[in-house]
């Protein structure tokens, strides 16, 4: 192993048998803790019949009920505001995260220690120094930052525990102004985005001419998160830039990152996708066939179901994310690291959620905000990448037979109508268009309004 | 507890916390440095505590 860190060096020599007794010891114990602290968790394991004391291997943990967002939402509108998962007194609660709100059921509330706060930042700075970040680096943060979102706090207080030097300007400045910026501080090194906006700041470069080869020479990484890609979209990124490039995946439930790609980055040798590998001493990942509970085997996709280790305040025992990946073998990073791998660039979702401009958003609740106005007959929504490489997302809607007589005005107040509502229930900006009814289809079944253009834009984007 | 024992404690925090940020493991440097510099930030307000309370002792011009 390349890094001189000797925490991470033993956990890459660990053996799986070695990493998964690590793993139960400390999961005995959070769920001692638990067993005591949480009415929420005691009640369940009591009615499973499963106990710490009873746990005698890791595959007890199977024995434990999963737990979703239902039943997150469900405890914290009984005990409010945290629910009785909370693990803490809600007087040592330091900072408070919660979902986005966007699915329309409603935001899961996580009560956070000091010490998580800390753990919190810790989760971002792991992937992040195996990436290469070190104490002193200049490091671009792209994020937005502060709120009430994990993805808010983690990064900021990442690059703290870093020790680096962090330019927070994400949802701060344009893309023109970020890059004014970063022309100040040659020495950039470390670059965290949103795979979206890397491809935007990508191509804000070219459009400008600027050379990041010639104008950051020092940059070791760009680490990105929260999207999908193409694999030829990688290396092209990889060689604009001349960096590495980074992926991680984490969630609020995982207080951060629960896993990230190794030195090598996404590409593997022979144009392949690489693999992130996971810190299981942190967290128990399991990936589940969403449709029987059991474990998938290395090469097929499955659901992600999460266990925190180290977690105190709000903490996620067996947690089903409904986020897709492709469980990997775990020689396939070809590190020799017994660190559960999933393969990077193709995390997805069970159901349809996508994520928009670091927003989740169901089509159920554009749905919800366009047939809201009886006028609307149907729609159809399309996300895409511009000509700047931004992401947009176009609804195109059709107005019901009785509304043929109205006039101009009319029909653009309806449509700005349409536009705040799903604004106010996403969170996102869409460019809302009337189009003649005959131009959008007819749905006998499932309605399938929705197509996501973006990794055809990047492929795109880079061919210019 | 007195203030003059309270400085004492976190300036042997403050040495062992700056030690560890140059030879402890380099993935928790940035840690420590962040925990040397809350400790200075206390030892410095508890400096002014010490200069304040001389300041209000001094009799009036």
């Amino acid at each position: 192993m390349e890094t001189s860190s000797t925490i991470l060096q033993r956990m890459a020599g660990l053996s799986r048998p070695d990493m998964q007794a690590l793993q139960l010891g400390k999961l005995r114990r959070q769920m001692a803790r638990l067993e005591a602290a949480s009415p929420f968790y005691r009640e369940r394991w009591r009615k499973a019949g499963v106990s710490a004391d009873a746990l005698r291997s890791l595959d007890d943990l199977r024995r434990l009920p999963m737990i979703g967002k239902a039943d997150c939402l469900a405890d914290q509108n009984a005990h409010p505001p945290f629910g009785d998962r909370l693990g803490i007194p809600a007087s040592e609660v330091a900072l408070v995260c919660m979902t986005g709100g966007t699915s329309g059921q409603g935001q899961e509330i996580y009560g956070r220690s000091r010490r998580d706060l800390v753990q919190q930042g810790y989760f971002h700075l792991l992937p992040w120094y195996i990436a290469g970040l070190r104490p002193g680096d200049v490091a671009l943060n792209c994020v937005p930052s502060g709120g009430l979102t994990t993805g808010g706090w983690g990064p900021t207080e990442g690059l703290r525990a870093a020790g680096a030097l962090p330019l927070t300007v994400g949802g701060t400045m344009s893309t023109d102004a970020k890059i004014d910026l970063m022309c100040r501080f040659d020495s950039v090194a470390f670059i965290y985005a949103s795979t979206n906006y890397l491809h935007t700041l990508t191509e804000a470069l070219r459009r400008r001419g600027i050379d990041p080869r010639r104008q950051f020479p020092k940059l070791k990484a760009a680490f990105i998160a929260a999207e999908g890609y193409p694999v030829e979209w990688a290396e092209q990124i990889e060689d604009f830039w001349g960096a590495t490039l980074h992926e991680g995946y984490g969630s609020t439930q995982g207080a951060g990152f629960i896993c990230a790609t190794s030195e090598a980055g996404v590409v593997a040798p022979g144009h392949r996708r690489g693999v992130m590998q996971c810190f299981d001493w942190h967290v128990i990942v399991e990936i589940i066939d969403p449709e029987t509970g059991e474990a998938v085997k290395p090469g097929e996709f499955g659901e992600v179901v999460l266990t925190n280790l180290d977690i105190e305040g709000s903490a996620a025992i067996r947690f089903r994310t409904g986020d897709r990946v492709r469980l990997m073998p775990l020689e396939a990073a070809g590190n020799g690291r017994a660190w559960t791998g999933i393969e990077s660039g193709t995390i997805g979702r069970y159901d349809d959620m996508m994520k928009i401009r670091g927003n989740n958003v169901w089509p159920n609740a554009v749905d919800l905000a366009v047939f809201a106005h009886k006028e609307v007959a149907e729609y159809l929504g399309r996300v895409f990448v511009d000509d700047k490489a931004r992401t947009e997302v176009v609804v195109r809607l059709a107005l019901k037979p009785e509304c043929a007589a109205w006039d101009e005005s009319a029909r653009a107040a309806l449509l700005e109508q349409v536009r705040a509502a799903i604004k106010q229930r996403t969170n996102v900006h869409m460019i809302v268009e009337e189009v003649p009814r005959d131009a959008l289809p007819y749905f006998e079944n499932k309605a399938r309004r929705w197509t996501d253009e973006r990794p055809q834009g990047y492929r795109l984007g880079m061919d210019k | 507890m007195e203030r003059s024992a309270q400085t004492e404690i976190l300036q042997r925090m403050l040495a062992d916390a700056r030690r560890l940020a140059e030879a402890g493991d380099p993935l928790l440097a940035g840690l420590y440095g962040a925990l040397a510099a809350r400790i200075a930030m206390m030892i410095s307000v508890l400096d002014e505590q010490a200069e304040t309370a001389g300041a209000a002792s001094q009799p009036q011009a």
